[in-house]
């Protein structure tokens, strides 16, 4: 009897939760038929935001790769004083608002912040500008790859790094042939999430970058802006938001099932090969 | 010919490692119990952990002096090392994990028998197969001395003889100083020159397995060593077992495989004494008079001719065992093991 209550509430509390999750997702194709969301993609709000997304997006990725990918490796690798310190400093922008990052951004870039006269005297403005975009979306989501990254590093074999030391590979090459390629998988994971992460960015560049069409608006920007002025537009950009981000997840799990369900046809090759 | 000199300190968890070794063209096997410190000698001689104080040099050359300051990095190091579980490198291929050590690895992986595996994963490789691949990937380094944690103890028993006798094979014909760590007696009797047996980071007696064998420094090494190792003549009968003529005359049956000059080990409490030959399985029996009997614990060790077995103080009391009568020493032919000598 308390066996069945116990599977009845469970499965009841599991029913609410999946409503509650995909009721409203289901909403946005179940408003305006697909066609006339594809229709909307034409207009030149929706243009004008994709071009700012996958430019500022990209820049900041490409800057929280190259950046980010060293920093996770030295905190994955080396024991220091400090180390959990400066690991849980990284990682605080996650549980912060992202008002605050903008804020935080304005205080430090702002032409009245910490580096204002210092940018200014180089004729540097960055509140307001694409720069300030990709500012904003690179302090958001580094710590999203950060995180991912120093977790795959640590994933690699010590034993592996030692041989390879052994074997005469100094740190480039110990980096190169054998962390990184080890890593890899997790990296990528932590990439993926991480530009996610970053396009759906919202609260820092509001603030910091503002929200002007073709220069600093963003498409969640562009969703607030037309919330008002044409919801079908807004329905529509929201709607590509859900497959871009379903197209994500879903990449993800076929790479991680397909690196798994590699190892049988290898097993199989070796018995045959013997 | 190479020269290895090791004295160092290095604390680990709980103790200090304080070791002095030395070895010119020969295999030193470093023996001791799991968490005695083995493998920590070896990550100090490839510069993977820093004593506190010593030093270590390679044929003349200074790796590391905690005086002098020299401490050269493992890169810098000519180290063949192959540690526990091999490390090889799971996304290269068997050939490219020799080459990464560099060179050409086509010579090295045809001279260990593992040329038709070049293009094969070491997922796709049996425990012996690493082994090799581990050895060849060391080898390719043009170490000056050979480091080697373990090598047997991934591989099933079945491989494990055969593998010893290559190895031991291989290390006469490099050369090179080696030092091999095992928890294994018999892996060290069977590989090794010498021994040094290691107990809480201190070197409690080093010698020969027989020095050992014949001549334990404490119980400890007696139980370590324990097994007798007597010599012989091996040659294999018809019936797939090994027949093992003993200097001395005795005859000795094994279902090891064997031909030649062998060492042969048997464990003390692998041989029951009776009274009279009875009618059990054991395969070989050695009717002598006790020579002598000595306690360990809540056990007998008992000398009958020239083996040494292991009894219960129980067994002994019921027996009424008393040094000088004849009594016989079984042990069965699956209990004893062959090594190859030369």
């Amino acid at each position: 009897m308390s066996r069945l209550l116990f599977a009845a509430m469970t499965a009841v509390a599991a029913g609410v939760a999946f409503v509650f999750l995909l009721l409203p997702l289901a909403a946005i194709f179940l408003r305006v038929p697909l066609a006339d969301l594809l229709h909307q993609l034409g207009n030149d709000v929706f243009r004008d935001a994709l071009l700012v997304s996958l430019k500022t997006s990209l820049i900041a990725h490409l800057a929280v790769l190259v950046f980010g990918t060293p920093t996770a490796y030295l905190l994955a690798r080396k024991r220091f004083f400090g180390r959990g310190a400066l690991i849980t400093l990284i990682e605080l922008p996650l549980v912060l608002p992202p008002a605050v990052a903008g804020i935080a951004l304005l205080a430090a870039f702002g032409r009245l912040g910490l580096l204002g006269d210092e940018l200014d005297a180089l004729g540097i403005s960055i509140g307001f500008t694409q720069t300030a975009v990709v500012l904003a979306v690179a302090f958001v989501e580094s710590p999203f790859y950060v995180r991912g990254a120093i977790a795959a590093f640590e994933n690699v074999d010590p034993d592996l790094i030692a041989a390879a030391r052994t074997l005469g590979a100094g740190p480039w090459r110990v980096f190169g042939r054998i962390a990184l390629p080890l890593a890899v998988g997790g990296l990528g994971a932590a990439s993926a999430l991480a530009l996610a992460r970053g396009l759906g960015e919202f609260g820092a560049t509001i603030i910091f970058a503002g929200s002007l069409q073709g220069v600093t608006q963003t498409l969640p920007l562009a969703i607030y802006a037309e919330l008002d002025q044409d919801f079908d537009v807004a329905l529509a950009i929201s709607a590509l938001f859900v497959l871009v981000g379903a197209a994500i997840l879903i990449s993800l799990k076929v790479f991680a099932w397909a690196r798994h369900g590699s190892i049988s046809p290898f097993r199989f090759a070796a018995s045959t090969l013997r | 010919m190479g020269s290895a000199r090791v004295d160092i300190t290095v604390p680990v968890r709980g103790f200090d490692v304080e070791v002095a070794l030395a070895a010119d063209a020969e295999t030193l096997a470093l023996v001791g119990p799991s968490g005695s410190g083995k493998t920590t000698v070896l990550r100090a001689m490839a510069g993977l952990v820093r004593p506190t104080r010593g030093r270590i040099s390679l044929n003349g050359t200074l790796w590391f002096d905690s005086r002098g300051k020299v401490d050269l990095r493992p890169e810098q190091r000519a180290v063949g090392y192959v540690p526990q579980e091999y490390a090889l490198f799971p996304h290269l291929s068997v050939e490219k994990n020799v080459a990464f050590a560099g060179g050409k690895p086509r010579g090295l992986l045809e001279r260990l028998g593992i040329a038709g595996l070049a293009k094969a994963k070491p997922a796709e490789l049996s425990g012996g197969e690493r082994q090799r691949v581990a050895l060849a990937r060391a080898l390719a380094r043009r170490p000056e001395v050979l480091l080697l944690d373990e090598p047997m103890a991934a591989l099933d028993p079945h491989t494990r003889g055969r593998v010893r006798t290559e190895l031991r094979a291989l290390l006469r014909e490099l050369g090179l100083p080696a030092i091999l760590v095992t928890h294994d007696f018999v892996d060290a009797a069977a590989v090794a020159d010498r021994i040094a047996v290691l107990v809480q980071g201190r070197i409690v007696q080093r010698g020969t397995a027989e020095d050992l064998i014949a001549a334990p420094s404490s119980s400890f090494v007696a139980e370590l060593a324990g097994g007798n190792l007597l010599t012989g003549d091996a040659r294999l009968r018809v019936d797939g077992l090994t027949e093992v003529v003993v200097d001395g005359g005795l005859e000795i049956v094994s279902t090891d495989e064997a031909v030649g000059p062998v060492g042969v080990v048997v464990h003390p409490w692998e041989i029951a004494i009776s009274r009279s030959e009875t009618g059990d399985s054991a395969q070989n029996h050695v009717r002598a008079p006790i020579e002598s009997i000595v306690p360990l614990g809540n056990r007998r060790r008992v000398r009958v001719g020239p083996l040494t077995a292991e009894v219960t103080e129980a067994s002994a009391a019921r027996l009424r065992l008393k040094e000088g009568e004849v009594v016989v020493a079984a042990f069965k032919a699956t209990a004893t093991r062959l090594t190859p000598l030369s």
